[in-house]
């Protein structure tokens, strides 16, 4: 199973992708190459620890800003038995990357999904989701198969914040015309969250944590 | 919704829009180029201008040209990229131009790194550009304090026609965190009598910073230094905590400020009376706040992404009255929390 998790810049596509790898015990591939900060690269070793293969560039290449995609990436997804979450840069720019991938991605019938956090300026409503939508596919020849409703506002969401947000994600993803896999939301909130959805629940650990929450 | 999740770098862009700003020239650079990124989106939907110039050193030229025909304008980058504009930003606070500087600092000298650090507070509050000026120079801590500020340094700029400059580090531009515009959208901007708006009958208006005539520049350079002596008067900025009875007393800002506030709370929880002193604004230095919380203060620890910079300020502003101690780290390496509550530890025992 190959999946990919595309979405506008600061969607929450890292954090929910270290969490799928994490508790599916699969392999990460980071293909962030428009972020310098807040990347999986951040967590390898943590990642690794719980059992989970993490492709990324080179580290002397991995704290730069520079496009690199390194072979194993293509060997990773080539693997009959590839069990994979990539995590993309934002926006269409993040995912220009996926183009050089796009054929093996639909031969393989790779799960595209679009984060949707509509806490984020542009992806409010679903003009702005279909705009963001049309540019990622545009720019990585993909189609997108489905949403990821992510609603939150950091560190200090709020259960409401989540149900409220949620109902415009479910609006969004009704004008798209896209199923929602799945919502995600923080653990602690993640028990409560399921009475008020009619879609899977995945609770997420925050990884991408600041220099003072370390 | 009242509330968005926003990056520091784009909620600051939002704010310039909000507080009127409809001009932008930059060019881009890690780790602030979500800004500029936000802008080339935003600008053409409020009718302002996006231009990301052939360089740092026409960004700002092009500033100066805005400013000087009374538009409120701002451009943005990161160490480097400031060291470029430094001429720039000279000649626009020669030639009493309002406008707003973002720097987004990243590790230096040199190209350096891409991670964040604080390295150039001196560039920021001594000079980085030649001659005797002084910019006002505003440290936000978090993405709702990026955004008041950045909406308060429009008005800073054209109160005291000078360039404004807020400072962050590259946390603070792609850390991300939930903001409220409390403005609306600013229609009504103050008229500016003395910009190049074309002269329709008035006296002409000319924007210059060169003097030919030494007696006629001196007065020039000590009418601005009545300026900045306004503004040290009247712009200093902190904000203080646990101070009234810390023993030790912790003096950062921005993102290195919020590592010592968690290390403040570890060291309450030991038992160890502990506080911290934050400047808002680091030019003009808040000195007479500081002086203030020396009450019960026996030391001093100066927490920087850097080699020891404001520590100068720190010193001149106590002047010998307590040990002044330093901890900084470099290179784009952040202090956690705990290497500072250690320090607070060590500090202590020598006190």
């Amino acid at each position: 199973m190959i999946t990919v998790l595309t979405g506008n810049f600061g969607s929450g596509k890292t954090e929910i992708s270290v969490n799928l790898a994490i508790k599916n015990h699969s392999t990460l591939i980071d293909l962030d190459i428009v972020n310098p900060y807040f990347r999986s690269r951040r967590v390898k070793e943590e990642m690794e620890d719980k059992g989970v293969k993490v492709i990324l560039p080179p580290p002397y290449l991995a704290n730069s800003d520079l496009p690199v995609i390194t072979p194993e990436v293509l060997g990773e997804l080539q693997n009959p038995n590839a069990d994979v979450v990539i995590d993309v840069g934002g926006d269409n720019v993040g995912a220009i990357v996926l183009g050089r991938f796009s054929k093996i991605l639909e031969e393989k019938n790779a799960e595209i999904l679009l984060v949707v956090n509509p806490y984020r300026p542009y992806t409010q409503n679903q003009f702005g989701a279909q705009q963001i939508l049309e540019q990622i596919q545009e720019a990585a020849r993909v189609s997108i198969t489905g949403i990821i409703s992510n609603p939150n506002l950091g560190r200090v969401t709020t259960i409401s914040d989540v149900i409220l947000g949620h109902i415009e994600v479910v609006e969004i993803a009704k004008g798209l015309n896209l199923p929602i896999k799945f919502i995600s939301c923080c653990n602690d909130l993640a028990h409560e969250v399921v009475y008020h959805v009619n879609v899977p629940v995945v609770g997420i650990e925050i990884y991408m944590l600041t220099p003072w929450e370390l | 919704m009242s509330k968005v999740l926003m990056k520091g770098n784009e909620a600051l862009a939002e704010a310039a829009v909000r507080a009127g700003c409809r001009y932008f020239f930059g060019y881009p650079i890690t780790p602030q180029t979500e800004l500029p990124q936000y802008l080339s989106k935003r600008m053409p939907e409020v009718g302002g201008v996006f231009l990301q110039a052939e360089s740092e050193v026409a960004a700002i030229n092009m500033v100066y040209g805005a400013s000087g025909a009374g538009a409120r304008v701002m451009t943005s980058s990161s160490s480097p990229g400031i060291s470029l504009k430094a001429e720039g930003i000279s000649y626009i606070a020669g030639a009493e131009l309002p406008c707003v500087i973002v720097n987004m600092m990243r590790g230096g000298p040199g190209l350096g790194t891409i991670q964040p650090a604080q390295g150039d507070y001196f560039q920021a509050t001594k000079g980085g550009g030649h001659g005797d000026y002084k910019l006002l120079v505003l440290a936000p801590a978090s993405v709702q304090e990026a955004v008041d500020l950045t909406i308060e340094a429009f008005d800073l700029a054209d109160k005291y026609r000078n360039p404004v400059m807020i400072l962050g580090d590259g946390i603070l531009g792609q850390m991300m965190e939930p903001v409220e515009f409390k403005l609306t959208e600013n229609n009504e901007l103050p008229v500016k009598e003395w910009a190049t708006t074309g002269k329709k009958g008035r006296k002409k208006n000319i924007i210059n910073s060169l003097y030919l005539q030494a007696e006629k520049f001196e007065q020039h350079v000590n009418r601005l230094a009545d300026k900045f002596g306004e503004m040290e008067a009247k712009e200093q900025r902190a904000e203080t905590y646990l101070a009234d009875d810390a023993e030790i007393l912790l003096a950062a800002y921005g993102t290195t400020s919020r590592v010592c506030r968690k290390a403040v709370d570890m060291a309450r929880e030991e038992g160890i009376k502990a506080g911290l002193f934050r400047p808002i604004s680091l030019w003009p230095y808040p000195a007479y706040a500081l002086q203030q919380v020396l009450g019960r203060v026996k030391g001093i620890l100066t927490v920087e992404m850097s080699l020891g910079q404001m520590i100068e300020d720190v010193r001149l502003a106590v002047n010998g009255k307590v040990p002044v101690d330093f901890y900084g780290r470099v290179g784009g390496m952040v202090p956690t929390s705990r290497d500072v509550f250690d320090k607070i530890v060590a500090f202590r025992e020598v006190l």
